[in-house]
């Protein structure tokens, strides 16, 4: 076993909690079961490390393989680090007919194609994404992969998701994946996170869904959800109504646990008791960042208990509307990236 | 007129019936389902989150015996909710039907101006000051 398919265990080791190790190990099935039980979960990872590094070096795996095994391992536990979106455009007329062995053939003759020395896996899952892992090397050097780039696609939909990607990889990826997708171009979805559980199932619109009716009931009923004859609500009514606008802006049930929504705004101060700001000129630049355990939870919440005034501002029902979470407001008429600025106490 | 009035109905016989109005809209429901367990007289209990009342329910509604006001001490909002609502209430409840109830209070002990704007209402008005806490 080479140096980097040591460090790359080592990392690996480090990283995976001793529970979850194990269980990544079988699924791995590069070991057999005498040398499984020949580890010893108990002791200290350091102890662990060695075992494993004795067990691997008899099996003469390569660092190939251990990237295999940090591949399984990101796959079980997808809501670690940041993921970013990006939405392909303008598909050509055989991109809805596009088909797995189609597209890893022509990823990987692109992506060799624009840089040499990269190492790339491509793995279906069960569950129908695409992940691929990609660790690049300069013209003169190995691929690096204890810094590995990850990228998951649902194939015939336009949205990529793509998280340890470095600057200057950017453009090369991006233009692989247009290409092998047979796309015309790549945007920024402008929706990232560290689940990508919850950006996937909001952008896919995986969560129970309000639509507006006209007629919320059939029949006027007197829905008695208060038990008791003596106790009554005054202003019924009006909750029903915050509950069913918070339910249509946001959905029912359990929502997909976004976790940061961010507006930078670009838009002249307003603020009839000051009017040495207010007369400025140039717009006054601030972010504006809402961080929650479930921030769509949170904000339907809000809606709903009337701390935040219903019908729901657009400003808030883009993010499950549009499935972004960043935006950016001027005072202009809205366009591809923008809102139109209104003004809330 | 969207002021509530504490005489323009008749009473009900051995029947009292209280306003719980809280902002949050939480408390109120755990209170008034104690509150109808009394036997000796019945007790009715209306909720709601703010004052004025709708006028649509104005001819069923009974006779409003007491108002009592649910503030959170560690909402602002509540406050101002509060305050804002006692402008829809006539004169007349201040004679002893109006009551003030606040909750959290332990936990709001970093801001005590707040518990003191809510006593300086409750003192200038005068009413009762209630503490209350859900458990």
């Amino acid at each position: 076993m080479d140096d980097s398919a040591k460090r790359l265990l080592q990392r690996l080791v480090r990283r995976i909690p001793t529970q979850m190790l194990r269980d990544t190990l079988d699924k791995w099935e590069r070991l057999t079961a005498k040398q499984r039980e020949f580890v010893d979960f108990t002791q200290s990872k350091w102890t662990i490390t060695q075992e494993l590094l004795a067990v691997c070096e008899e099996r003469e795996l390569s660092v190939k393989h251990i990237a295999e095994l940090e591949m399984i391992y990101v796959i079980g536990n997808p809501n670690q680090g940041m993921w970013h979106t990006f939405q392909l455009v303008d598909a050509e007329d055989d991109a809805h007919s596009l088909e797995l062995v189609q597209f890893k053939e022509q990823f990987k003759s692109h992506l060799s194609e624009l840089k040499r020395n990269v190492a790339v896996k491509i793995k279906k899952n069960t569950d129908e994404a695409i992940w691929i892992r990609i660790a690049w090397g300069e013209t003169f050097s190995r691929p690096n992969h204890l810094k590995a780039t990850y990228v998951v696609h649902y194939l015939q939909t336009p949205y990529v998701f793509v998280s340890g990607l470095l600057s200057k990889h950017k453009p090369l990826l991006l233009q692989a994946l247009t290409l092998s997708t047979r796309h015309q171009g790549i945007k920024d979805a402008n929706l990232s996170g560290q689940k990508l559980t919850a950006i996937r199932d909001l952008l896919m619109r995986q969560y129970q869904h309000v639509f507006p009716t006209k007629y919320p009931s059939p029949l006027a009923e007197r829905n008695q959800s208060v038990s008791n004859l003596h106790i009554e609500n005054e202003q019924a009514e009006a909750s029903a109504n915050r509950h069913r606008m918070a339910g249509e802006a946001f959905g029912n049930g359990m929502l997909p646990a976004l976790q940061s929504a961010v507006y930078k705004l670009e838009t002249k101060f307003r603020d009839l008791t000051n009017e040495t700001m207010t007369e400025r000129d140039k717009p006054l630049r601030c972010v504006v960042k809402f961080s929650s355990p479930n921030i769509l939870e949170s904000l339907r919440h809000c809606a709903s208990t009337g701390i935040a005034s219903t019908p729901v501002t657009p400003l808030l029902s883009s993010i499950p509307l549009k499935g972004r979470n960043y935006f950016v407001i001027t005072d202009n008429a809205p366009s591809a990236s923008s809102q139109m600025c209104q003004t809330q106490d | 007129m969207s002021l509530l009035n504490p005489f323009n109905k008749r009473p009900g016989l051995n029947t009292a019936t209280i306003l719980l109005v809280e902002n949050e809209e939480q408390f109120q429901q755990s209170l008034a389902n104690v509150l109808v367990e009394e036997t000796a007289v019945t007790v009715n209990v209306r909720l709601a989150k703010t004052l004025p009342l709708s006028m649509k329910n104005d001819e069923s509604r009974p006779r409003i015996d007491l108002v009592v006001f649910i503030i959170n001490l560690t909402l602002d909002k509540s406050v101002k909710s509060a305050k804002a609502s006692l402008k829809y209430l006539d004169p007349g409840y201040f004679l002893g039907k109006v009551c003030f109830m606040v909750t959290n209070a332990r936990q709001a002990l970093g801001c005590t101006g707040r518990l003191d704007a809510v006593r300086q209402l409750a003192v200038s008005l005068h009413c009762p000051l209630l503490f209350a806490e859900d458990q």
